[in-house]
């Protein structure tokens, strides 16, 4: 008995690992896309990843809603953080890590969970909206 | 029944509430969602931006083309074919290095400070308001307006400046607006008369009325004039007219009847002024007969406070009929110091007081005041005060005939002392700076620099000049008040007509020379003139460094750029060179232990050179100040601040009068002298040497340290700590936190040759490299070679990028 269980809830990791990884790639897009447009708000990003959210759930892609948004929204805030003051020598990360007396990679962290907190927040949303995801959902394990 | 859906309602609003919070400034914390979005946050503030591309921007709003060269230093040589396209550019290219830093100069100005900072600011706002820079900024820009070179060059320099503010993006905002949560404003031609007369209150803001009032009535008249001389036989005036006698008016102040006790009542707890007295400039002019090549030159280096950005932006301004080249303030048109192909120019402050306050009588209700035994009606208006996230504040000021009452019932600000009392500033009137600048830009001989200097009024400073012709001339410029003797150095009493000053020293009758015949002139913020003047003036005059360049210029026949630079660069404090032999020879060695002693003799061979590694600048510093706190110790006792007597009035008296009272230590039994009170005053002094020898070191590097502080004071974005040569009363015045601010050598000749450096960089953006470049070559007393293109090919094939405007 113990044995089927653990098969099934395998079976549906597999099945999860695709859909999440595909959310996360088009989060990806989708993040990156928006800010291409200054004009827009620096929050603007939030909403095409709350309809992604919309469409998953109404699709029935598997993957844990807020998760699935934190991994890549902390990826682009930090890692594009930590390309751009590489790229452009300004060393202004680290100014603002003087200014809160913390070394330049606690202010890198602190830009990847604002950016994953949100994005992982309006695809939990999303998924909620359209009926698919459970709030209990948001202590589900990490599962990509 | 399908039930509804509300699953997602806490997640949104969790989302909803953390975008606010993450939007907005929130506890004085940068609202971090704006400032970490890496697309357009903090980081895209990293880099130089266009300053090492060529680029071309199309659309400005010009008449012409435009040609944008910047060299290696990325000082801008800016090309154009007409007036309004010169102005238009500076404008613009100024915004593009030092968009907030201009921005937030003109906020501070018009005490605006609220806007940004919230209520922190609202009392120094209120204050900058009561003040009137604001209010005679706006009146001051009337009266432009009704010129219409200055009108047309202000507001061609206001549309360059909004046309980079139109094309801005929203990652290029400088860091400061996206740190404190504001956006840029719309330029104004206001804006730039508010950085003008920033400047203006930064060099004549200072006064000390109601200090000297409590003296002279505590001192009583002889031994004020005693301590507090107009004029010490130290004095190496600006314009030195041997010929005349002297003036006893101006070396003995009678005191003025009113001013007693009684006048002064409620007026006794004077805080220090918010105004650095200190700040102040050294500039000096040798004809050719004195120099190598046989061509004038001429040194300024104005003392400013040291900031980031810096105070000042070098470029070359180039149109048909000027060619000029120096450093202009970011928000004004012009190049304010600097040089063309036939002139060169720079300014000291002249540092004369122009700032009077006057006892009022108002009514009760603010409705009159007294004037002549006439009840006048009390004119006022009305400021509109914006905060930040609050309702605005509206303050009403009060004004009389004399200017603003500053302090009153509704505010007391850090001057209550001066309750009810009103400002008489010369900086509030109407006066046309601007066309001093545009004109002496374009002036190729004396002719022109004199009526260029002829529309300046305030702040009162020493103008220098020098002629391709060898001319050179200085001239004490500026709205100097006709004054009996003693007014204005003290509170003068409002009720009375005949305290308010109407008439101005005529122009012709202010201090100034031409070609004198020692071939040199000076200004470092000295008095103006001998005691012989015609005129009453009084000011907060600096006599040691001024001494210390009258003799350099003396003693040598043969200056060429390398020995200017030296002199700019010369660390020894006159007043010590003076001082150190009495000091040395009047002290009883026989008190002394034998470690004393030898310290003793160690100093005996200091030249008086604050150099970085003198270990004997710190000890001559403390056994001076230690002297001077036991001298006036007297002092401590009244109940309102004082000022201690000059340097050179303590001098004069421990060589003539080495029994005076004021020797006379108040805390000890023993009746002191003067020999006395310097040896005690040396034991102590070695102590604290010896403590501060194990703690940091002593050589003068180790304890004088410079800081070149960021505008709002953080200091990530500031340079802290730099240890640093020179000293106040040296040439090289360096002091904490301000200092030779630009120094500037030109030789004029054939092709003008100049050298010169800033303590800051070009750029006002903290990620750019360009930001604080100039600092440590600044520190180490380099100096850069100022690239003076004669001509638009000489630019194109010498400089580095370029911008293209059309």
């Amino acid at each position: 008995m113990v044995a089927t269980l653990t098969t099934i809830k395998h079976n549906k990791m597999r099945k999860k690992l695709p859909d999440s990884i595909k959310t996360m790639l088009i989060i990806l897009v989708l993040i990156t896309g928006t800010d291409l447009f200054e004009q827009l708000p620096w929050w603007s990003f939030v909403l095409p990843v709350l309809v992604l959210g919309v469409i998953a759930g109404l699709r029935h892609w598997q993957f844990s809603g807020f998760i699935t948004g934190f991994i890549p929204g902390f990826i682009i805030w930090s890692g594009a953080n930590s390309y751009f003051d590489l790229r452009l020598h300004g060393g202004v990360l680290n100014k603002l890590g003087v200014l809160i007396t913390f070394p330049e990679i606690v202010v890198i962290i602190i830009a990847g969970l604002i950016g994953g907190v949100l994005t992982g927040l309006a695809l939990y949303t999303g998924k909620c909206l359209s009926g698919r995801e459970k709030p209990t959902d948001i202590n589900s394990p990490i599962v990509i | 029944m399908k039930k509804i859906n509300i699953n997602f309602l806490f997640p949104l609003c969790v989302l909803l509430i953390l975008i606010f919070a993450l939007s907005h400034q929130l506890f004085n914390v940068s609202p971090l969602g704006r400032l970490l979005n890496p697309f357009t946050g903090a980081v895209q503030n990293g880099g130089d931006g266009e300053l090492n591309v060529n680029a071309v921007h199309n659309g400005m709003g010009l008449k012409d083309s435009v040609k944008v060269f910047f060299d290696d230093r990325k000082v801008p040589h800016i090309y154009t074919k007409n007036t309004h396209d010169l102005y238009f550019t500076q404008g613009y290219v100024t915004a593009s290095l030092r968009l907030w830093q201009m921005d937030f100069v003109s906020y501070a100005a018009a005490g605006r400070l609220s806007e940004i900072f919230g209520d922190r600011f609202l009392d120094y706002d209120r204050n900058q308001r009561r003040m009137g820079l604001l209010y005679a900024a706006k009146k001051t820009l009337t009266e432009l307006k009704k010129d219409p070179e200055t009108a047309g060059i202000l507001a061609a320099y206001a549309q360059g400046v909004n046309a980079y503010i139109k094309q801005l993006h929203t990652k290029d905002i400088p860091l400061e607006y996206k740190l404190l949560d504001y956006e840029p404003e719309q330029w104004s031609e206001l804006k730039s008369v508010l950085v003008m007369k920033n400047m203006g209150a930064t060099l004549s803001g200072y006064e000390e009325d109601m200090i000297m009032s409590n003296l002279m009535v505590a001192l009583g008249e002889e031994t004020f004039n005693k301590l507090y001389p107009g004029f010490t036989p130290h004095i190496t005036p600006v314009v030195n007219d041997t010929e005349t006698a002297s003036k006893p008016f101006l070396t003995h102040i009678t005191k003025p009847d009113y001013l007693n006790f009684s006048f002064l009542a409620n007026s006794t707890i004077v805080p220090e002024s918010s105004f650095n007295p200190q700040l102040g400039s050294n500039g000096w002019v040798v004809s050719g007969k004195k120099t190598k090549s046989g061509h004038p030159i001429l040194c300024s280096d104005p003392h400013l406070n040291l900031s980031l950005p810096a105070v000042w932006l070098e470029m070359q301004l180039s149109s048909p009929g000027l060619n000029v080249y120096g450093v202009s303030i970011p928000g004004t048109p012009a190049v304010i110091i600097g040089f063309n192909e036939n002139i060169a120019w720079g300014t000291t402050n002249g540092a004369d007081d122009v700032k009077d306050w006057y006892k009022l009588k108002i009514t009760s209700d603010y409705k009159k005041y007294e004037l002549d035994g006439k009840w006048l009606n009390l004119d006022y208006s009305i400021e509109e005060i914006k905060r930040k996230s609050k309702a605005p504040l509206y303050d009403t000021v009060y004004r009389t005939v004399h200017g603003p009452v500053v302090i009153d019932r509704s505010f007391q600000g850090q001057r209550r002392e001066l309750k009810n009392y009103a400002m008489k500033w010369e900086l509030l009137n109407t006066s046309n700076e601007f066309l001093t600048f545009v004109k002496l830009n374009r002036a190729s001989n004396y002719a022109e620099y004199k009526d260029a200097i002829k529309n300046y009024g305030c702040p009162i400073q020493n103008f220098m000049f020098a002629g391709k012709d060898n001319t050179i001339a200085t001239n004490h410029q500026g709205r100097l008040p006709v004054k009996w003797p003693g007014q204005g150095r003290f509170i003068l009493d409002g009720t009375v007509s005949t305290h308010l000053s109407t008439k101005y020293i005529p122009a012709d009758s202010m201090p100034h020379a031409i070609n004198p015949a020692c071939n040199f002139l000076l200004s470092a913020n000295q008095h103006p003139t001998a005691a012989n003047y015609n005129y009453y003036y009084n000011g907060y005059y600096k006599e040691a460094r001024a001494s210390r360049i009258q003799q350099l210029l003396e003693n040598e026949n043969a200056f060429d750029i390398g020995k200017m630079e030296k002199m700019q660069l010369d660390n020894i404090d006159a007043f010590a060179v003076e001082v150190m032999p009495v000091l040395i020879k009047i002290i009883d060695k026989n008190r002394l232990t034998v470690s004393q002693y030898n310290t003793l003799k160690g100093l005996k061979e200091w030249n008086g050179a604050f150099d970085l590694n003198s270990q004997n600048a710190k000890l001559f510093q403390l056994w001076w100040q230690y002297v001077k706190d036991y001298t006036w110790d007297e002092f401590n006792e009244y109940a309102f601040n004082t000022k201690v007597p000059d340097d050179y009035v303590l001098l004069d008296l421990i060589q003539q009068e080495p029994g005076n009272i004021y020797f006379d230590k108040r805390a000890t039994t023993p009746k002191e002298n003067a020999s006395d009170i310097i040896c005690k005053a040396f034991t102590m002094a070695v102590a604290d040497y010896d403590s501060i020898q194990k703690k940091t070191g002593v050589n003068w590097g180790d304890v004088h340290k410079v800081n070149v502080t960021h505008l709002t004071n953080i200091p990530a974005f500031s340079r802290m700590n730099i240890p640093a040569a020179g000293y106040p009363d040296a040439i090289n015045a360096t002091s904490n936190n301000w200092g030779p601010s630009w120094r500037m050598i030109v030789e004029l000749g054939d092709r003008p040759k100049a050298f010169g450096i800033y303590a800051g960089g070009q750029s006002g953006n903290i990620g750019s490299p360009y930001y604080d470049n100039f600092i440590n070559d600044w520190n180490k007393g380099k100096y850069y070679p100022l690239r003076f293109f004669m001509s638009v090919k000489e630019a194109e094939k010498q400089a580095g990028n370029r911008w293209l405007l059309h």
